[in-house]
């Protein structure tokens, strides 16, 4: 189907507000999405619900138990919970794309969720836009304390001879870049946004010593790790750094890490291999609840245990940064459907 | 040895982007809807991760092929099929996703066979070794530090997310824990041990280097348990990881053997898809074979048992194998369907 006879169905289907007859003996409702909200918990879910009135579109098969079903408004504007986790964020999305109750082909993707921060990049409160997303976890491992002489950390490629060797299999899931006119876009909307802040994260952020990490939070662009592991400390955190840096060419900068990106993109970017959605509508953002690494003084452990103040805040902030782009989408919709508006 | 397998992997690589079709022709597709099941019924269902895997079933004659929301399907006339997943989590949850919800096939008897080669405890076989799983658990869903920013007197970095030590079990949100149905692990061993599984010189002179049994004796048909993550981990104290968080993952009833690096994301898949009804989950079997060994032999540094151990001769026994152990059961399940269709025969 081109994209021109895409938009006339979806076209009729929003004047109609009727059935597209996609089956010939079971017409099943297709929901036109404008935008798909994407998060890993319900949690994450939860401040674009009352903000834009979402409601239950019914279970559909294939969904993570605690998050049985999507919810959707009249505009087009639909949220999903994926559960934590790759293998729960790639089965989510592959279910939602495969279940024919949505139509997807024009539809723009937000993956927006909790991500901590380098110190050296960013602080508490921040929201990240994120370009490129590397994963980190499609690796070989052995323990840190059995290197050999000249290695600095314990990660390196599948099949690669050692840490800064290049690995010469590839999952496809590696490394994705999304389109950068949808990420200026997303940024020039939301830029002047007042972000919520903490007085517990403030205090928080003031126990670092990088300029970056005790500046006053912001809206940012950056690039981001992948990984089910979820790791902690200085030195995973320099071999982050470092494996972004190789795997992109130097093009990405670690800047936020989290579990489920790459698993995320990488199932859309499956999906869209069939026709049924366009990976270029793909964008990225995280909003900071915590840091990678310890402050001066601390222990890597006591570091990932913490309550740093900002859960709350970064959470509320998730749609406060998100919901410019997502309402410019829609009341704008004549523009955004047939690409990202100049 | 090693060039072969980053052969292999970029094939197979190369096969999951192919059954991608470029051209749409998914894209009308009637939707599944969530009715009954349609399509034609198939038996079993082999679920590959890259195509090497997938060759070692050539004798099975899969001649047969379809595509199902993109995925590439390969069947004979006894209604046996097979896909290639694509490596990793991502890529597995999404392929047999993708294939579960689409509309031409009726999987709700159908025999799974996840089968595919994996990294192998010397603690439990060898080089060649195949691997029945009662269960299936998720090392990479974790917290990790460094083990040189570790809490003093730790045996290593890894701990379960919302747990405070390495020793504690996984916290009650924890989905990383699969039990499979034991009658027909059960089954699947039993049908299977007898055989004898392919040996070579290559992998006898490698596995020469371990002291005990069963790392250097011939390999043999196990029933053992498979630990999966992105991360292919290897070496002493990693392995000793996988073998204690899989005793607190299963309340001491299940044994590390095998490490690979998609079930947790497939069996994700099936167990969602049986909870909506569209198949049984008592009817997925994993079969995992050595390709090579997951810890070193004594006086090898982790470094050289990892950055070695494809050369080790494991690759093509791993590959011959999985057919080998895995045929007995597919062989059972078609030739006496009117018994299996309603369920795992008794003994």
């Amino acid at each position: 189907m081109t994209r021109a006879s895409r938009f006339r169905w979806l076209a009729i289907a929003v004047a109609l507000l009727a059935s597209r007859p996609a089956a010939p003996d079971r017409p099943v409702d297709r929901i036109a999405v404008k935008v798909l909200v994407i998060a890993p918990t319900a949690a994450e879910i939860q401040p674009w619900t009352a903000r834009f009135g979402l409601t239950d579109t019914g279970a559909l098969a294939g969904l993570s138990p605690g998050f049985p079903s999507l919810l959707c408004n009249g505009d087009g504007v639909c949220a999903v919970a994926t559960g934590a986790g790759k293998a729960n964020a790639a089965a989510t999305i592959a279910a939602v794309a495969f279940s024919g109750r949505f139509d997807l082909s024009v539809a723009y993707f937000l993956i927006a969720e909790l991500a901590r921060i380098d110190p050296s990049r960013g602080t508490l409160d921040s929201a990240v836009w994120v370009h490129g997303a590397i994963d980190v976890g499609i690796a070989w491992e052995i323990d840190a304390r059995t290197l050999p002489v000249g290695w600095t950390t314990g990660y390196l490629g599948i099949d690669a001879s050692s840490p800064t060797a290049q690995s010469g299999v590839k999952f496809g899931t590696e490394q994705f870049t999304l389109a950068p006119a949808l990420v200026a876009k997303a940024v020039s909307l939301s830029s002047a946004v007042t972000l919520a802040d903490a007085p517990a994260a403030a205090a928080y952020r003031a126990l670092y010593t990088d300029a970056a990490a005790t500046a006053a939070p912001r809206v940012m662009e950056g690039d981001t790790a992948s990984s089910d592991t979820y790791w902690h400390g200085a030195l995973l955190g320099q071999r982050a750094h470092d494996w972004v840096a190789q795997v992109s060419g130097g093009a990405a900068t670690y800047t936020t890490m989290q579990q489920t990106d790459n698993a995320t993109i990488g199932a859309l970017t499956t999906v869209a291999g069939t026709g049924a959605l366009d990976a270029r509508r793909i964008a990225v953002l995280h909003s900071i609840f915590h840091f990678d690494r310890p402050h001066p003084g601390q222990a890597a452990y006591d570091s990932l245990r913490a309550d740093s103040g900002a859960l709350a805040t970064a959470t509320s902030n998730l749609a406060v940064v998100g919901a410019p782009v997502v309402v410019d989408i829609v009341a704008h919709w004549g523009d955004w459907q047939t690409g990202v508006p100049q | 040895m090693r060039s072969l397998l980053a052969l292999a992997l970029i094939a197979g690589c190369h096969g999951h982007t192919g059954a991608a079709p470029a051209d749409g022709s998914g894209d009308d597709a009637p939707p599944p809807g969530d009715a009954a099941p349609t399509g034609r019924q198939i038996k079993v269902m082999i679920i590959d991760m890259f195509v090497l895997e997938g060759s070692s079933f050539g004798a099975l004659g899969l001649t047969q092929h379809l595509t199902v929301n993109g995925v590439d399907v390969h069947c004979n006339a006894d209604d046996v099929c097979e896909i290639v997943t694509g490596m990793g989590y991502a890529n597995a949850a999404s392929s047999v996703m993708a294939l579960v919800l689409g509309p031409q096939l009726d999987l709700s008897k159908t025999y799974f066979v996840i089968a595919g080669i994996a990294g192998v405890d010397p603690a439990q076989g060898t080089l060649g070794s195949a691997a029945w799983a009662r269960y299936a658990i998720d090392f990479g869903y974790a917290n990790e530090l460094d083990a040189r920013e570790m809490p003093a007197g730790w045996p290593y970095g890894y701990f379960g997310i919302g747990t405070t030590l390495p020793s504690d079990p996984p916290a009650p949100d924890y989905r990383g824990t699969f039990h499979l149905d034991d009658t027909l692990a059960h089954a699947a061993f039993a049908l299977s041990k007898d055989v004898v599984l392919e040996d070579s010189a290559d992998a006898a002179t490698s596995r020469a280097h371990y002291p005990d049994a069963p790392a250097n004796q011939a390999p043999t048909v196990l029933q053992c348990d498979v630990v999966s993550s992105d991360t292919w981990f290897a070496g002493t104290a990693l392995a000793q990881r996988a073998r204690d968080w899989t005793k607190l993952a299963t309340q001491n009833d299940g044994t590390f053997c095998m490490s690979a690096q998609e079930d947790n994301a497939t069996l994700e898949v099936l167990t969602r898809v049986a909870a909506a009804g569209k198949l049984d989950f008592h009817r997925v079997a994993l079969l995992r074979t050595g390709s090579d060994f997951g810890a070193p032999y004594p006086g090898q540094t982790d470094a050289d048992g990892l950055t070695m151990s494809l050369a080790a001769g494991g690759l093509g026994l791993s590959l011959d194998n999985l057919a080998k152990a895995a045929m007995p059961l597919i062989t059972a399940i078609v030739t006496d369907w009117t018994t299996w269709q309603s369920g795992v025969p008794p003994e």
